[in-house]
């Protein structure tokens, strides 16, 4: 592979590499090698920008050489240039710099762009939206800045046109994590219509990982990809919990006139269906070793109590009385407990401990005794999972 | 000149032989293939037309550099910009249309028809195309774009045009080469042999002026490579308008220079036709989509969880809390 593969073959994100990979290309190969070297030695002037404390000399290198070859004129030079000051903190002399560029040439997307950064820099979330809508309004079809807009207003806590810009992103581009994204939104918004479509939302993202993953929705943690591991998790999560609001919106409303019994009661069986589906299926990814992140115990217990209703009542009494105590011990393990098949051949070595006592805190001499699992994640739910594999025995 | 004399002298009014340089049978205007030339004429007239013209397209991609101009490249408006980022989304919103909330659809709809049929997306506010007018002849901001595409092609049609006449002028009244394969027809006898009243000379024989349009054609693709490989266009900006500038002498003396301006005008008012007839089929309605999810989802073979909950009683599903319940007294 020739040093300028493998420049290109470096991470992009990974700047330092870039940076120092870069320099020594250039200082190997000089301006005569042709137009990579320009666009090596632009590559390696972003990255140097992005750790401009380190890389602060390289960057200056980098902008002469550019500035020589093509002349400070140049627009492309220009944004660089700009980009340079914006390193250095001085974001007037940026600002001037980009507006110059856009004097020139009214319709340079990459000044504008630049433009919002700045703003995004000096936190100034405002001017930012308006500087994104007025870029939007001509350059509609910028994925990645609805995306931008759609989150700005979502911090902001302005949910009806977050909602539009990820409706205007379906249009453009349509991706699993941008209809998770709405459909937390509309989650937000907390209305049945909503929450309805935001069940639906979370399904149609299920169907695009199941379907750029090449496997069903059967077991999350059989995708290899960990990103879209994550988020069928996420969505499987979001169907979960709306299922839930929704059951408990409407039994609270039944009264209404205009709504049709017999469609009420249908919704309602397919809210039950569904919580019931997600939640095995969340708990299984919680139970194996690749759960993309920790479930919290409180959730976990969700998950379980929505299984079975008459846990929650015996969580309940289980709580009141005076196994309280134990409850502080119950919590600790299952948040750091060891993988499956480690837990169930210490359950089986422990189970006489078990027989004897009914609790929960069992489970403590398990992890205690498989501690050093290394390499798995922690997975809460093997805890429920040890006692019922001892129940076996 | 005496070299146009002499060379003008060769063919002066006859018709027979005796010519230096120049052998005449009795040539059939189907029978193209007796005919002797002087290799002066190679010499002198071939190579040098194809070497003029290759520099021409040397000196008009450098252009910019020698007048100090830098106006080769051509920058949009935002309107510009915006009319045909407008033509893509709405052709995008057509397409994708399924996707999308039907409160969104039919806003989104509303807005994009309220805009298309007001002109908004067009440049400076100019008015839709009526089908009738000439295109780019209604609107004086249409007119100073197609003027500046006129510009440009003025740069490459003024040189072309000088350089045709002065062709014509001085490599008149003698053939140059015969076009082997394909001999044209009859008919363009007149036009390819300019200057030539020969009338039983096949077609295939052509005239300088012939040979100079076949270079200008042809050797635009050997500069584009010369370019590219040799580095010969000196500015960058140069070296991507070289190709595009290359294409417009040719469409601007042979067409009246359509302008770009209409079409993205024409094309938006299209899709604003498509646009007001079109409905939307919402992918999730009803309730598949949670059916299918509901069939699909999770029944993994491997899941210790649904599995013992089928084959154990109900106690096993909570058993952190229910074997806490069940093994209590009461």
């Amino acid at each position: 592979m020739t040093p300028f593969e493998a420049f290109c073959a470096i991470n992009p994100a990974d700047t330092a590499q870039v940076v120092q990979a870069g320099h020594k290309l250039l200082h190997q190969s000089g301006p005569s090698h042709g137009e990579e070297y320009w666009s090596i030695c632009e590559r390696v002037l972003i990255a140097a920008l992005d750790r401009f404390d380190h890389f602060r000399p390289i960057a200056a290198d980098c902008l002469g050489r550019l500035e020589k070859q093509f002349g400070s004129r140049s627009l492309r030079i220009m944004r660089l240039a700009g980009m340079f000051e914006e390193a250095k903190g001085d974001f007037e002399a940026a600002a001037v710099v980009y507006h110059q560029i856009l004097e020139r040439d009214p319709s340079n997307a990459g000044a504008m762009k630049r433009l919002i950064a700045l703003a995004g820099q000096l936190e100034d979330a405002s001017r930012m939206v308006t500087l994104l809508v007025d870029y939007l309004e001509i350059y509609m079809n910028d994925a990645e800045a609805w995306k931008l807009l759609a989150s700005l207003y979502c911090r902001s806590s302005c949910y009806e046109q977050a909602i539009f810009c990820y409706e205007q992103l379906f249009v453009i581009q349509e991706t699993a994590s941008c209809r998770i994204l709405c459909a937390e939104a509309l989650y937000t918004r907390g209305d049945i219509e909503s929450l309805v479509l935001a069940r639906k939302y979370y399904c149609r993202a299920l169907e695009l990982t199941s379907s750029s993953s090449g496997t069903s929705v059967r077991s999350p943690t059989s995708i290899s990809n960990a990103v879209t591991c994550g988020e069928t998790t996420r969505a499987l999560q979001g169907i979960f919990l709306t299922s839930q609001r929704l059951l408990r919106l409407r039994s609270r409303s039944p009264a209404d006139p205009a709504i049709d019994p017999e469609q009420h009661h249908r919704d309602q069986l397919m809210d039950e269906s569904m919580l019931r589906r997600s939640a095995e299926s969340l708990l299984s990814v919680f139970g194996s070793a690749r759960a993309p992140f920790p479930v919290r115990q409180s959730f976990h217990a969700l998950l379980l109590s929505s299984l079975d209703p008459d846990a929650a009542s015996r969580a309940a009494n289980a709580a009141a009385t005076p196994v309280e105590p134990a409850t502080p011990r119950k919590l600790a393990p299952v948040e750091a407990s060891p993988s499956v098949p480690s837990s169930i051949s210490s359950s089986a070595a422990s189970s006489p401990a078990l027989a004897d006592e009914g609790d929960p805190p069992v489970a403590s001499p398990e992890t205690t005794s498989a501690p050093g699992d290394a390499g798995s994640s922690p997975s809460p739910s093997s805890g429920p999972q040890t006692p019922e594999s001892s129940g076996h025995d | 000149m005496s070299f146009h004399a002499q060379l003008s002298g060769l063919l002066d009014g006859s018709s027979g032989a005796g010519l230096p340089g120049l052998v005449l049978s009795h040539t059939a205007p189907g029978d193209a293939g007796r005919l002797a030339l002087d290799p002066e004429i190679r010499n002198w007239v071939v190579l040098p037309i194809a070497v003029l013209v290759f520099l021409v397209f040397l000196l008009r991609a450098n252009i910019s550099k020698f007048l100090g101009s830098g106006a080769a490249k051509k920058s949009l408006s935002c309107l510009a910009v915006r009319e045909r980022e407008a033509l893509v989304f709405t052709q995008k919103f057509l397409r994708n249309s399924r996707l999308v909330a039907p409160a969104h659809y039919a806003a989104t709809r509303e807005r994009l028809l309220d805009a298309l049929n007001g002109g908004t997306f067009l440049q400076a506010g100019s008015s839709m195309p009526s089908s009738s007018s000439l295109p780019g002849m209604t609107d004086p901001a249409k007119l100073q774009d197609m003027m500046s595409g006129v510009q440009r092609n003025m740069l490459a049609l003024v040189p072309n045009s000088i350089l045709m006449l002065w062709v014509n002028t001085t490599f008149r009244g003698f053939v140059v080469m015969r076009v082997p394969l394909m001999p044209p027809v009859f008919r363009l006898k007149l036009m390819l042999q300019s200057g030539i009243d020969v009338l039983d000379l096949a077609p295939a024989w052509v005239s300088s002026l012939s040979l100079f349009f076949l270079c200008l054609f042809g050797l635009r693709g050997v500069f584009d490579l010369c370019v590219d490989t040799l580095g010969l266009a000196v500015s960058p900006e140069a070296a991507a308008s070289a190709s595009a500038a290359m294409i417009n002498p040719g469409a601007a003396m042979l067409s009246a220079g359509t302008p770009d301006a209409a079409d993205p005008a024409k094309a938006l008012q299209k899709q604003s036709e498509i646009l007001a007839i079109h409905s939307q089929h919402w992918l999730f309605q009803g309730s598949d989509l949670e059916s299918r999810f509901l069939a699909d989802c999770c029944d993994a073979p491997g899941n210790p969880f649904t599995m013992h909950a089928r084959s154990e009683s109900l106690d096993v599903r909570s058993p952190a809390i229910g074997s806490a319940g069940s093994r209590r007294p009461g």
